[in-house]
């Protein structure tokens, strides 16, 4: 007769250890993951401020957003956090964002920056229970629309069509005027 | 010929175990299976995922691709674009 018992209980305890450790690394890894998602939320918000400063012309705009984002993204613990089999953190639209959420009303402001994460440290594969992929990857974005100064270009030519506009004003109209003895600039902004 | 009786019983119970083993790793493979098939633990994470999702892209409960309309940045708003005394 077999009496000693005490291994009865073995698979039992394997089977509730791995299912709690597995609970356990996946609320851990759900917790990390918004932490680093709220992380990723300043870092977008500081290169939509960076977008939004008013600067030469829209490209510069532009350019000075990504440069933002790159040399911050390359900065400190976001050079360590955001492994990019982890948190794969791109810089998803720079400008506007009206399409993607169907806006038709100019007053929406949709114009800003908008980051895609990815996290692929959700893809766990639980011993005995399989794997937490599914039909959709662990995708989410992050935006900041905080709008965008124009820029000196766009002011100039604010300036420059103001000016044709005055000038085809009637009481001005009259000849009188020589356009090319005028120099267009702009006084302190548009 | 004389019969002789098996008087051992012992080896009964571990053909028992045997048997329950058997079954218990059975139910427990199948389980496992059926869990693996209708991927049971995908699901139980992708599903809360889509949630905090949308609440983390639009700040509204809900799948991305559904909430996006219900993206404060398109609430009604009263703004005027005319300067002053227009």
């Amino acid at each position: 007769m077999i009496k000693n018992q005490s291994g009865a209980i073995a698979l039992d305890f394997i089977f509730a250890l791995v299912l709690v450790l597995s609970m356990t690394l996946l609320l851990g890894v759900f917790s990390f993951s918004l932490s680093i998602i709220e992380s990723v939320q300043y870092l977008t918000f500081s290169s939509s401020r960076a977008y939004f400063a008013g600067h030469v012309s829209p490209d510069e705009q532009k350019k000075a957003a990504e440069k933002k984002f790159k040399e911050l993204s390359a900065t400190g613990s976001y050079q360590k956090l955001l492994k990019k089999d982890w948190f794969n953190v791109t810089l998803d639209e720079v400008g506007s964002s009206r399409n993607e959420y169907g806006a038709s009303d100019e007053r929406d402001i949709f114009e800003g920056v908008r980051t895609k994460i990815v996290v692929g440290l959700l893809e766990l594969q639980i011993p005995l229970f399989g794997s937490t992929k599914g039909d959709n990857p662990y995708e989410t974005f992050v935006t900041s629309f905080l709008g965008r100064e124009s820029s000196a270009e766009e002011c100039m030519e604010m300036v420059n069509r103001r000016f044709k506009e005055i000038l085809n004003l009637g009481p001005y109209n009259a000849g009188t005027i020589n356009p090319t003895a005028y120099v267009s600039f702009d006084d302190n902004g548009c | 010929m004389k019969l002789t009786h098996i008087n051992n019983e012992s080896g009964q119970v571990a053909i028992e175990y045997i048997l329950l083993m058997v079954v218990v790793l059975g139910a427990f493979l199948g389980a496992r299976n059926l869990l693996i098939s209708t991927n049971a633990v995908g699901n139980f994470v992708q599903k809360p995922w889509q949630l905090v999702a949308g609440m983390i892209e639009t700040g509204v409960w809900g799948e991305p691709k559904k909430t996006r309309a219900q993206h404060p940045g398109l609430l009604s708003r009263h703004r005027s674009f005319k300067g002053d005394g227009e």
